[in-house]
């Protein structure tokens, strides 16, 4: 640098130089020299240079001026060069194998635009001038896969980052982003992904860049298949499916192939989600079931799945009352049905199953007690008359209440009648009674009633899916991919490589300082133009 | 090409130019009849005089009213006119180099716009002009205007002699022939510094051949002294040079008393030149035309300069004894 500076010194003097130099005495011709006597000569002769007053000071001024700004922006020029200049980049690229990559987007799939994005962040990093740098690849589908440490220069393998048969999670992509760094010692972070940004960078460590990949495109897919068995009064047990849409597309139309046969399925939408929708079939009987999303989309990896159902039709009860016989819309059932039973038949690990016991309590005549204190159950009390119950109300269960039951209705002699467990389901009841009159007959069957219906009730039973393409191949977790018609974001900005990795420099003021100069320059010459047009005669 | 704009065309307007008009004197020898009116009795419609009738006289002439105020009756008042007769006039330039001073304001310019103006008043009265140089040099040294054509040759004649201004010599052109040119004009006029070296007399002898015959000789003094001590004073330092030659190594000091002792001598010479040409007709006014104070500014400024000083003074030249210029008629 200091022979850059040389020159500029140089010319400084010389400048300088220029302007001490006197005027040269000027030739004077006069016309009445012959009536002039001898003048005397001027002594000392004539020098050149002369340490006075620069016989022009503005134009001098412009020009020293200039060059002094001149070299402030040599030196200047160094300190942002070397400011600007990273020592080290390392870089690490986590890149999207998530199933969804694969969906072409404008005839190129996006995995190929998010390789291509890979390759020109690689180019972008080799043209920053770093005196070291290293590459960290770090593939992430249904799992943050095993960072590849790319040598300088080499070229990343296309088979290596492929998209894999799985769901992607932006979780997974942030958390790969956020691993501690290994062998490459981090200065950027680039996510290549089709999957929008979950928040934004985090505060510290290294600057990320989120470079999402692929256009919007509008998509259908299926997201759950839930078996709703039959309840009591129900006939036949159902499949409850849904599904998800997103982006500018059809209604979605469903086919279901089972045992019985193919189902078209009416697609409701839900009312209370956007974009979110769900279809009813019947269950025909255990097998295996496809569902399948009729019509092209934007990914098709969600279009159909697979379950296997092997639930009876109809409800099944395990009866052990002497009053009433099982009613024939149940089936009998198992130790895994629900047990409906007699107190006086009740073993110890009938407890750990939904369970409706039932006691002595409806008699015939008046009871003479009251109704003491009760907790509201709208299931229970939703077909009983208080004022009916009151004068006939039943006794109270005896000895202890099972563990895990709570009284819900008691008399006003703090005596339990009706008791209920959350978990398992559990009912205690008094027992119906034919033989009795009316009230009591009917006030007893309808409470049982009630109770059974509760106990058959049961909630929809999620079923293990097995999303699979066209080819049948099996993507895990493909409800994850469905929202591909996520608004698309901006590139990320990969001319930051050739930045320092430190915060941000401010623009150097170098280029202000030549832009003076040159202004100074302009001056010293519109002066000097000036100075020549009013030359001194 | 008459119509480009030539360097020695007169800093003058039209209008000015048409203000002046030439007086002569009533004694100055004419050409015949002309368009000048002379107190002479002629036959111009210019009232002269009043005179007695004479046999002879015509009977027409008679104003009889102013007849009839006459004590006697037999006293006729006869009205007499000017005559218009024409003229000629000599203007004579100095060319030395030294005329071509001072650079910026060269007196040389001055002179040949004057004489310029002159040529165009004297032509616009249908006097006969002659242009002559003073001092040999290559060109004609003498011209002879008149009628259609002149004012076009006076302009070629004197862009001639300014382009040619560095190769006019210190000597004497044949002043005989300027004379036999001279011979039949009016008025001479002499435009000069007058600080010519003349050991060998000549222009007391040229200026006594024009005063003859009741000629007069006016003067047009163009005096730039003060104006060039003052570039020698601002310079301080300076080569000082001959008119019209190589500079010298030698450099010089400014010195107030060499300059004054400078201007003494030219008061001294022109002194004596003024009692050497005096012959009855001469009109050399005291006053010369002072060039301004030297300034420091633009060359094209300068210029502009001598033009307003030229357009300035020339409409007031003392020129009264024999030539005046300025005021209408």
């Amino acid at each position: 640098m200091i022979w850059t500076a040389v020159p500029v010194v140089l010319a400084a003097a010389a400048v300088l130089l220029w302007h001490m130099q006197k005027p040269r005495p000027p030739h004077i011709a006069v016309s009445f020299v012959r009536f002039v006597p001898a003048l005397p000569p001027a002594p000392g002769g004539w020098s050149r240079i002369a340490l006075t007053i620069p016989r022009d000071p503005l134009t001098l001024g412009c020009l020293l001026a200039a060059a002094a700004l001149c070299l402030w922006t040599l030196f200047d020029a160094e300190r942002s060069y070397q400011a600007t200049r990273p020592d080290h980049l390392g870089l690490r690229v986590i890149f999207d194998r998530s199933h969804s990559m694969s969906a072409a987007d404008g005839g190129e799939t996006r995995f190929a635009r998010a390789f291509a994005r890979l390759e020109a962040a690689l180019v972008a990093l080799g043209n920053a001038g770093a005196v070291g740098q290293c590459v960290e690849v770090i593939g992430v589908a249904g799992a943050i896969g095993a960072a590849q440490l790319m040598q300088p220069g080499s070229s990343p393998q296309a088979e290596t980052l492929a998209p894999l048969p799985q769901g992607g999670d932006p979780a997974l992509l942030v958390a790969a982003a956020a691993r501690p760094q290994g062998e490459c010692a981090l200065t950027h972070v680039l996510v290549l992904t089709d999957i929008a940004q979950p928040g934004g960078a985090p505060a510290d460590g290294p600057p990320w860049g989120w470079d999402q990949i692929g256009a919007p495109l509008g998509n259908s897919g299926l997201r759950s298949l839930d078996f709703r068995p039959a309840a009591f009064g129900q006939t036949s047990s159902e499949i409850r499916i849904e599904g998800v849409s997103s982006g500018q597309i059809p209604p979605a139309r469903l086919r279901l192939e089972g045992p019985g046969g193919l189902q078209d399925l009416n697609v409701i939408p839900d009312p209370d989600a956007e974009g979110r929708w769900s279809a009813l079939a019947t269950y025909i009987g255990a097998g295996d079931y496809r569902a399948s999303l009729l019509g092209g989309d934007g990914y098709a990896g969600d279009d159909v799945v697979l379950a296997r159902l092997d639930r009876p039709t109809g409800a099944l009860a395990e009866w052990r009352l002497d009053t009433l016989a099982r009613p024939a819309a149940l089936e009998a059932g198992g130790p895994d049905a629900p047990l409906v039973t007699q107190n006086d038949r009740v073993a110890p690990d009938d407890l750990s199953r939904p369970i409706l016991i039932t006691y002595p309590g409806f008699e015939a005549g008046l009871s003479g007690r009251a109704i003491g204190p009760f907790r509201d159950d709208a299931v229970l009390f939703a077909a009983l008359n208080f004022d009916a119950l009151e004068p006939v109300l039943p006794l109270p269960m005896p000895g202890v209440l099972p563990p895990g039951f709570v009284p819900v209705l008691t008399d006003d002699q703090g005596g339990t009648i009706i008791a209920r467990r959350a978990q398992p389901f559990g009912l205690i009841l008094p027992q119906p009674r034919l033989d009795l009159p009316d009230p009591q007959r009917s006030l007893s069957l309808a409470l049982f009633f009630a109770g059974l219906a509760d106990l058959l009730t049961l909630p929809p039973e999620p079923q293990p899916l097995r999303w699979v393409t066209t080819d049948e191949i099996e993507v895990s977790d493909a409800w994850r991919e469905s929202l591909t018609a996520r608004p698309a974001a901006v590139p990320a900005d990969l001319t930051v490589f050739s930045k320092t990795s430190a915060a941000e420099e401010a623009m150097p003021v170098w280029p202000w300082a030549v832009l003076a100069a040159l202004a100074l320059i302009l001056a010293e010459r519109m002066l000097r133009l000036a100075r020549r047009a009013e030359r001194i005669l | 090409m008459t119509s480009e704009i030539a360097i020695t065309d007169p800093p003058l307007s039209p209008a000015m130019l048409d203000r002046l008009v030439l007086h002569w004197r009533r004694d100055a020898p004419t050409l015949g009849t002309g368009a000048h009116l002379r107190r002479r009795q002629g036959h111009s419609l210019k009232f002269r005089d009043y005179r007695a009738w004479q046999r002879g006289d015509d009977i027409r002439n008679v104003d009889w009213r102013a007849s009839l105020r006459q004590s006697r009756r037999e006293d006729l008042l006869l009205r007499s006119f000017e005559a218009e007769e024409r003229l000629a006039l000599a203007i004579v330039l100095d060319n030395r180099p030294a005329m071509a001073l001072p650079e910026a304001m060269p007196r040389l310019l001055y002179a040949l716009w004057a004489a310029r103006a002159l040529v165009a008043l004297a032509l616009d009265k249908g006097h006969e002009v002659f242009l002559a140089k003073l001092c040999a040099g290559p060109g004609e040294t003498v011209v002879t205007l008149r009628g259609a054509g002149a004012k076009a040759r006076a302009r070629i004649w004197c862009e001639t002699l300014w382009r040619q201004r560095s190769e006019a010599s210190d000597g004497f052109a044949n002043c005989d022939r300027i004379l036999q040119k001279l011979r039949p004009a009016g008025a001479v006029v002499l435009v000069s510094d007058m600080l010519f070296d003349d050991p060998e007399r000549q222009m007391p002898r040229f200026a006594q051949l024009a005063q003859r015959r009741q000629r007069s000789l006016s003067v047009l003094q163009l005096d730039s002294v003060r104006h060039e001590i003052g570039l020698l004073r601002a310079a301080q330092k300076f080569h000082l040079s001959l008119p019209g030659q190589e500079p010298g190594n030698e450099m010089h000091l400014f010195d107030e008393t060499v300059m004054l002792t400078a201007t003494h001598a030219i008061a001294d010479h022109l002194q004596e030149l003024r009692h050497a040409l005096h012959a009855g007709g001469l009109d050399w006014p005291q006053e010369p035309v002072i060039w301004p104070e030297a300034e420091t500014c633009v060359a094209a400024v300068a210029l502009e300069r001598l033009k307003t000083h030229f357009a300035q003074s020339f409409p007031r030249l003392p020129m009264h004894a024999g030539l005046n210029l300025g005021g209408r008629g």
